[in-house]
């Protein structure tokens, strides 16, 4: 690893790969995520998500990795203090209570005696936990290992939030509140890299979103970006349109019952659609643009088989 | 801050384990057994007085007291319930500790931290082998005391076992490390590491055997290889040779010995001042030395895996 440049991006990751034996997990990935945003990384399960935060984490060693973590080189021991990690599926050492847990992880994070003792009641007050501080994790329900994990990863203050499926095993109040935490965090010029599968939960908060998929970065971009390509117009009109079939077709729209469906940001072939409907005597109902979900993209870059990487060349824009 | 975060996780780590009460209370459970006994001018009593014997030999004021309850401690004591069976369950208490560290879900919030790889191996060594230090210092601490108040000899060389423990300790802790970053269970470490004390004792009771019967010359690669086997391994059998020399204690037969005949006793005491010879000429440091460098490479080792692995 070295670093290649200093940047304001708060995650700057360049032609990232990895291998496990003959299983290559990334193929040059890049990524970077802009000082102060939710940014939340997506793709199917085996994509390489969970490897490409480990090895921002330094638990797992890339093949070859460029770029940097908070303007410093991949794994540098004084910006890890800076960051705060949930990995997935973590696990506490079942010995130690709510409060040990925070202390012991904050200690190792270089966070002060004094600064602990006054920040792990603070947070697990925040994360609803008050009651439960002087209580052995063992007892804990899933669902409170996750919040006291959130706690962890905050206890050093950082300024850089790595999430791995953070509201895994949470009921939706408590993935409410997590909610409610980045985007308290982020008003706070917090940066958040989300990993996660719940694409709902990262359309409510990110403000930029990457896919991976098949180890490379398919898409990346904020969440309009990556849809504004996607949307559709349904028109709707009253009566059968099938006698119209043809004359649709020829418009380069397709036909679902009384609804027509035009593809594609084009207003000018709308109304075309329109023009054919009141020609033909039908009375249109309504004209709704219809945007495409992340989930709709995500499917679209799975099933269509993309896989490319992103070239570095749209780095350019990159915030000085 | 983070190394004793380290130490202070390996110890609540170890104490949540049942073996450390366990081996608290095998400690109490020798000291009260040693309380039982007790010493005075007229002679001893067991059974906290129940029975007695009064008897100059056995009385605080023979000549041969001080010595006799040195060799108790040091020879008895030290190898045979610290050097063995200590020693056998500090490792089963402590064979967990690194699979424990390098549990998938623990291990990914522990190195993200800011300390190096090598800062935080060491410090989860170090942090065993605080464990056993604390063990030792109890174990070592009640019986000196019990020695003291009920057998009448406060015998401060005898607090040289706790170091000496420990580095017998560290001697075999070094293979639980290495076998427990390789395999990641607790089981495996664990078993793995009592065949490697096997496998270091195996040479070392193969010289004693030939040293007392000089085998015939075609053995004599045989005897090369045993050789110099014991001088790269860890000389754990050398320890209660180091315990008896520091604690001033003698081979019990060479005090307690009492026979009829003169010749039998005779002979004994020769073999008792070829012993001190021996003894004379051994040196702690080469011992001790030379067990620490091989233990140095199993740990660079484990560590050099440790730090390159993927979690």
């Amino acid at each position: 690893m070295e670093v290649t440049e200093i940047t304001n991006w708060a995650v700057d990751l360049i032609r990232v790969h990895k291998r496990y034996g003959k299983i290559h997990a990334l193929r040059g990935v890049n990524v970077q995520v802009r000082a102060g945003e939710i940014f939340g990384l997506l793709g199917p399960n085996g994509a390489g998500k969970t490897t490409l935060v480990k090895i921002m984490m330094t638990v797992v060693r890339p093949d070859e990795a460029h770029g940097t973590v908070l303007g410093r080189r991949l794994g540098h021991p004084k910006k890890l203090a800076r960051v705060g990690y949930l990995p997935e599926n973590h696990r506490f050492p079942p010995y130690l209570t709510g409060l040990q847990v925070l202390d012991y992880f904050a200690a190792l994070a270089k966070v002060p005696r004094r600064v602990r003792r006054q920040r792990a009641p603070e947070l697990l007050d925040r994360m609803g936990m008050a009651d439960w501080g002087n209580t052995r994790v063992s007892k804990y329900s899933k669902g409170m290992l996750q919040r006291l994990g959130m706690a962890q990863a905050l206890m050093n203050d950082p300024d850089l939030l790595v999430l791995d499926e953070p509201t895994d095993g949470l009921d939706p109040i408590g993935r409410r509140d997590v909610r409610l935490l980045l985007q308290e965090l982020r008003s706070r010029g917090k940066t958040v890299f989300l990993n996660s599968h719940l694409l709902s939960e990262l359309e409510m908060v990110c403000d930029r979103v990457a896919i991976l998929v098949g180890g490379y970065i398919a898409r990346q971009g904020t969440l309009s970006e990556l849809t504004e390509h996607t949307v559709e117009y349904h028109v709707v009109a009253e009566g059968d349109l099938a006698d119209l079939d043809a004359q649709i077709a020829e418009l380069q729209a397709r036909r679902d019952r009384s609804c027509v469906i035009v593809t594609g940001h084009d207003t000018r072939r709308v109304n075309e659609v329109i023009d054919l409907l009141r020609r033909n005597g039908r009375m249109i109902e309504s004209v709704r643009p219809h945007r495409f979900s992340l989930e709709d993209v995500l499917m679209e870059v799975i099933g269509g088989g993309e896989g490319e990487p992103v070239p570095i060349a749209r780095r350019l824009d990159a915030p000085r | 801050m983070q190394t004793w975060a380290l130490i202070k996780d390996s110890f609540r780590e170890a104490i949540d384990r049942k073996l450390f009460w366990v081996m608290l209370a095998i400690s109490a459970l020798i000291a009260l057994s040693m309380a039982a006994s007790g010493f005075d001018d007229r002679g001893m009593s067991i059974l906290f007085g129940y029975m007695r014997w009064n008897s100059p030999d056995l009385a605080v004021t023979s000549p041969i007291h001080k010595q006799a309850v040195a060799t108790i401690l040091g020879h008895f004591i030290a190898d045979h319930f610290l050097g063995w069976v200590g020693i056998g369950l500090a490792i089963i208490a402590t064979a967990g500790t690194f699979p424990s560290l390098m549990e998938r879900g623990t291990i990914e919030v522990i190195v993200s931290k800011p300390m190096r790889r090598w800062h935080l191996f060491l410090g989860k060594y170090l942090g065993g082998m605080v464990f056993v230090l604390v063990q030792a210092s109890i174990f070592v601490l009640i019986t000196f005391l019990v020695a003291g108040t009920r057998w009448k000899v406060w015998l401060w060389s005898y607090f040289w076992l706790i170091p000496l423990f420990v580095v017998l300790f560290s001697y075999l802790f070094c293979f639980t490390a290495l076998f427990g970053v390789l395999t990641r269970s607790p089981l495996a470490s664990l078993a793995l590491t009592f065949v490697a004390w096997f496998l270091i004792w195996a040479p070392q009771a193969t010289y004693g055997l030939l040293q007392a019967f000089p085998p015939r010359p075609e053995f004599n690669p045989v005897v090369r290889f045993t050789e110099a086997a014991c001088s790269i391994l860890p000389k754990t059998g050398d320890i209660s040779f180091v315990a008896i020399k520091l604690t001033g204690a003698r081979l019990p037969g060479d005090l307690l010995w009492r026979s009829d005949s003169q010749t039998e006793h005779d002979e004994f005491v020769e073999n008792a001042r070829q012993v001190d010879e021996e003894s004379a000429e051994f040196s702690i440091t080469r011992s001790i030395g030379s067990s620490l460098a091989f233990e140095a490479v199993i740990v660079l080792l484990a560590g050099w895996r440790f730090c390159r692995r993927d979690f």
